[in-house]
């Protein structure tokens, strides 16, 4: 019946078609059938009733899974994963699935809108894109002939990807060297422990395919690991895909999390001891001398006591974990039983190979670089660096190179100064910035002012603690940039919005979160014409940089990013590797838009030569870069003494540049504030990005709680103070209150409340005045070394709501 | 359509068998053959039992068959309101079972769609005829024809039927990502899972297209669950077919139904959880 109807609906298209002329061919406008075409080079007009499949790169968390989504008729009306991508290989998690919703939110901002009423007055009016370009690169433009291209901050959430290069590319152009990225608040402590330990500042990659046994750190595999769809098809395989034999997989956390429930055993934790528990590891492995003994001497740095340049003696990991981590003590510390420890740390040994996985949140406490490294060291001990089963550094795609940015003196000059999140300087010496100080960078004004402020994928109101301080700041800042395609709790202070399109509209090379190491290159394309007035992140950048002219505009030679991409797969083209082998470039931007990218299997296991990138050129327990950071900034030994003293750090020496542990810090007072805080991010909305979307907030896992923001009580605290399930309850800290929906679980370690990031009102209420959602409660202190967040890091109180 | 799988299934079979098996399997061949070339001179075709595997052990909790399901089958947001209720509406729901005191627990997920009994409770109870056991072996539902009693809604024993207490809307732009293949219910029926059977016929249609019978391979991923499944937990198939995926799996010693004692046969099997030993 179908078959017949389309034939015939063709045979009078065709008719039409031929009555009209050629001038009409292609076009269709008389065709009651006709509807826009799609904006894909090569698609062909569609009429009613047509439907097709894209291919292309999921957006909505950093993993890139490939995704392919089925068109009928214009609308995009479901999302699949791509069966060919290495990632999920056709699987799809909850998130991706709900891309539908995000491209078609009604809440969406229409188009560029200027501010049309005071700071926060949710008055606005629209403009044309010329318009708000030339507005915004006036202002631009002054700055910058007013010798202050610097107090242009960029808060960028997505620290890798084309836009952030853009964005990076702008800014050496223009001159200021503030690109910040969310890294503090989100993985940075395994980011930090990489950079240290291997040299390469990025996540590990792992070979899970022949792993035999996994240890995690409060690691959120199955939550909000940078890889959860791919870790579920990995796991999948590593318990079921081989018979008669199946991999261990331990979860250590304080908290009984979805993945704690998926593992084989769950071992519970006190809160921020996790570096104690892997040093008390590290521990058995050399006192039974089960470690790799062979890596450790051929291919590590720092192991054993060594003389340095002057001739000083300084301490080795070997020295450090023997002396002050015996289990006994970490079982004082953790809360794990000897026993535990010594079974754990023989299990691993007996399946080799075993790898020891961090997490960004077991890490963020105030005691997070060591915590990191400590749990990284342990990969070093269990002979799993750079071999299969283990920890790989991620290899990336071959892409060209975009043509060096020409600096004039003004951008060599803004670009030499102090960046305001203090990466690299005293405030934040071993850390790649802290995210979180800018509030009080931009209130001081120090160490200079901050005249313009862009954000990109960032609601720092919402998503970063002290909500308040951020909305003081934005209030300061002469010009606010938001660039998000939704309201929220941060463009409401903007002046002007340059909302984004969503990754189911625009073109966009992509380049995963490390995953099985070996290159991948994703390509987006839209799959559906922009619904509104958006532009690309990318599109922004180079139409921005347009709009201020020379010099800036000369590093964007480049008509959009669409023509900005297709610069860097010449190297592709070029590789004569990988899933697609093709030499002509427009012929290779084809295929991948056909297969949904690019990658090239295959790893170069034991290349001992490249792998790390320390200046020993080994793996450090060491770390050299560490002991240069802190004699750079601290010329004088007595400064940093008197640094340390300051900031409260107990950690002296030679140590402060191994992996160690020291007593966390909790904000507020024990005998006010009992519990503490267990902030985690679910598989529904990580930290802030996706609460607008209905069909996340409605997983069905969360109940009749669906819409409201919730807190987790164990049920023998929750009897104590009279609180049901179901309740609302106030919850205090130092930094906020807030009033909750009470779930009383037995799985909340006794004396903590388990609070998930992300949840919050929508649409965003102004008058929530930065309190919105459980970052709210958290008091903004951090590992004082490296800008780490301390999520584990806050002490609060909970009350019945109407008791007093 | 089992001539259609027998080359590639087959041509693996022998292999794992070893000798004997290929010897067996070669008799087995020649024996089956004319007898499958009489089935289809009759017209009498094995009619296929569509039934589910979900392995536990395998499934992460994720949720994704979940938003899957919802964004296939045009099933409305609940809400704040209705999901406060307890009225929220999943064809494909996750049963989370929690046991024991910290630190000794343990949580079991579940995702749960209609089991598709043989036996069905609801089907006895339509007053209507509603509801009723395709040859297909899909527990179906007319949504025209049901008046809303909700007797199936009670007894069903594994809750897996949704009354619709509100009509459906959606935000007019929302719209836009509504499955043009499956219709939406209004206000006052009863809907729940269909084993997306309008892919089951879109996919039959294309194997007719391409002349050929449907396989284990068109169909062990076809329901929207199991398409998404980032694990591969989820797998569909012909139970009435000894040698597709499922009827294997269904063999397993993991295997178990839910409430197998009400002697509803649910086709619907979970593969237990396991955990690791020495």
């Amino acid at each position: 019946m179908n078959r017949r109807g389309i034939s015939r609906r063709d045979l009078l298209r065709t008719a039409g078609l031929a009555a009209a002329g050629a001038a009409l061919a292609g076009c269709g406008e008389d065709d009651p059938y006709a509807l826009p075409k799609p904006p894909v080079p090569g698609a062909e007009g569609w009429h009613k009733g047509r439907e097709r499949w894209v291919a292309t790169s999921c957006g909505h968390c950093q993993a890139g899974c490939g995704v392919r989504v089925r068109v009928v008729e214009g609308r995009a009306v479901k999302i699949e994963g791509l069966p060919g991508c290495p990632l999920n290989r056709g699987g799809l998690g909850p998130k991706g699935q709900a891309g539908l919703q995000l491209l078609y939110h009604p809440d969406r901002i229409r188009g560029p809108l200027r501010r049309d009423g005071p700071r926060g007055s949710g008055q606005w009016k629209r403009v044309p894109w010329e318009e708000a370009f030339e507005e915004i690169g006036r202002t631009l433009r002054e700055l910058r002939s007013r010798g202050e291209p610097q107090s242009l901050l960029v808060v960028d959430g997505d620290p890798r990807g084309t836009s952030a290069e853009l964005w990076e590319r702008f800014l050496e152009a223009y001159g200021s060297p503030n690109h910040a990225n969310h890294r503090s608040v989100t993985d940075g402590g395994k980011v930090l422990a990489m950079a240290y330990m291997h040299g390469v500042p990025e996540l590990p990659a792992y070979d899970w395919d022949s792993t035999r046994y996994v240890l995690g750190f409060g690691a959120s595999l199955f939550e909000s690991w940078c890889q959860t769809i791919h870790l579920a098809r990995a796991s999948s395989q590593l318990r079921r895909g081989m018979p008669g034999r199946r991999v261990k997989f331990v979860q250590v956390s304080a908290r009984f999390s979805v993945t704690a429930a998926k593992a084989d055993e769950w071992v519970p934790i006190e809160p921020a001891t996790y570096g104690a528990l892997a040093l008390g590891l590290a521990h058995v492995l050399i006192r039974e001398e089960l470690h790799d003994a062979e890596l450790v001497r051929e291919h590590t740095f720092g192991f054993e006591d060594w003389k340095d340049a002057d001739g000083r003696s300084r301490r080795g990991f070997r020295d450090l974990v023997t002396k002050d981590y015996p289990p006994e003590k970490v079982a004082g510390i953790t809360g794990v039983r000897v026993a535990t420890i010594e079974r754990l740390a023989r299990e691993m040994t007996e399946h080799y190979p075993a790898v020891a996985l961090a997490d960004g949140g077991a890490a963020a406490a105030t005691n997070g670089l060591g915590t990191a490294m400590a749990i990284h060291a342990l990969n070093a001990l269990l002979g799993n660096l750079e071999r299969p089963g283990g920890i790989l550094v991620q290899r990336s795609a071959p892409l060209a190179p975009w043509p060096l940015v020409e600096q004039d003196e003004a951008a060599r000059k803004g670009r030499g100064l102090p960046r305001l999140d203090g990466a690299g300087g005293p405030s934040c010496p071993l850390g790649q910035g802290y995210v979180q100080g800018l509030p009080e960078a931009i209130l001081s004004g120090k160490p200079y002012p901050v005249q313009a402020l862009v954000l990109y994928k960032s609601n720092p109101v919402f998503s970063k603690p002290d909500g308040r301080r951020w909305i003081e700041a934005l209030r300061k800042v002469p010009l606010v940039v938001s660039c998000s395609p939704l309201p929220d709790e941060s463009t409401f202070w903007a002046d002007f919005v340059l909302p984004e399109s969503t990754y189911l509209e625009r073109w966009e090379l992509v380049e995963p979160v490390p995953s099985v190491g070996h290159p991948i290159a994703g390509l987006r394309q839209p799959v559906v014409r922009p619904l509104h007035e958006t532009l690309s992140g990318g599109d922004l950048v180079i139409r921005l940089a347009k709009a201020l002219g020379a010099p800036v505009a000369g590093a964007f030679p480049w008509d959009d990013l669409k023509a900005a991409g297709l610069e860097r797969l010449k190297g592709l083209a070029e590789a004569k590797t990988g899933s697609i082998v093709e030499p002509k470039l427009t012929k290779l931007r084809d295929e991948m838009q056909k297969a949904g990218g690019w990658w090239a299997p295959g790893y170069s296991f034991e290349d001992w030569d490249s792998a790390f990138r320390t200046p020993s050129r080994k793996f450090e327990f060491f770390s050299q870069a560490i002991a240069a950071r802190l004699a750079q900034v601290f010329p004088d030994p007595e400064d940093l003494e008197a640094r340390l003293d300051a900031l409260g750090v107990a950690t002296r020496g030679d140590d402060l540049c191994l992996p160690h542990w020291e007593p966390p810090r909790f904000a507020g007072d024990p005998a006010e504030f009992p519990f503490v805080l267990v902030v985690y991010r679910g598989i529904d909305h990580a930290e802030g990005g996706a609460r607008h979307l209905p069909w996340l907030r409605e997983l069905p896992a969360a109940g009749r709680a669906a819409w409201k923001e919730r807190v987790e009580v164990h049920p023998a605290d929750a009897e104590g103070l009279g609180i049901a399930d179901g309740d609302r309850v106030v919850v205090e800290s130092p930094a906020g209150r807030k009033i909750l929906t009470a779930q009383v679980q037995p799985g909340t370690r006794p004396g903590t409340l388990g609070i998930p990031l992300g949840h919050g009102e929508w649409p965003p209420d102004p008058a929530a005045q930065g309190q919105a959602g459980g970052m709210a409660l958290l008091v903004s202190s951090s590992d004082p070394l490296a800008g780490i967040l301390a999520l584990q890091g806050t002490r609060a109180r909970i009350r019945k709501d109407g008791a007093a | 359509m089992s001539a259609a799988r027998s080359t590639p299934a087959m041509g693996q079979r022998p292999s794992r068998r070893g000798l004997l098996g290929a010897l067996l399997g070669a008799v087995a061949a020649a024996l089956v053959a004319p007898r499958r070339l009489l089935a289809s001179a009759l017209g009498k075709t094995r009619r296929p039992r569509w039934g589910m595997v979900i392995d536990l052990d395998k499934c992460t909790g994720c949720q994704g068959c979940m938003v899957a399901c919802r964004a296939e089958n045009n099933v409305p947001v609940n809400g704040p309101d209705e999901s406060g209720r307890d009225r929220g509406i999943f064809w494909m729901d996750m049963l989370t079972q929690r046991t024991g005191e910290y630190p000794d627990l343990s949580i079991q997920f579940v995702p749960t769609p209609c089991n598709h009994c043989e036996n069905a409770p609801c089907v006895k109870v339509c007053p209507v005829g509603a509801t009723y056991l395709s040859e297909e072996g899909i527990v179906a539902q007319i949504w025209a024809r049901c008046i809303g009693c909700r007797y199936c809604t009670t007894a069903c024993p594994y809750s897996r039927r949704y009354f619709n207490w509100r009509a459906p809307s959606w935000p007019e732009e929302t719209k836009s990502y509504l499955n043009p293949d499956v219709a939406t219910r209004p206000k006052g029926v009863v809907e729940k899972c269909t084993f997306c059977h309008h892919r089951l016929r879109a996919a039959r249609e294309k194997a007719r297209a391409e002349e050929r019978s449907l396989t284990d391979a068109d169909v062990r991923k076809l329901p929207a669950c199991a398409e998404s499944c980032p694990a591969g937990a989820i797998l569909f198939g012909d139970l009435n077919d000894p040698d597709s995926e499922v009827s294997l799996l269904a063999k397993s010693p993991r295997a178990f139904r839910l409430l197998e004692e009400l002697g509803t046969h649910p086709k619907v099997v979970y593969l237990r959880e396991a955990k690791w030993k020495e």
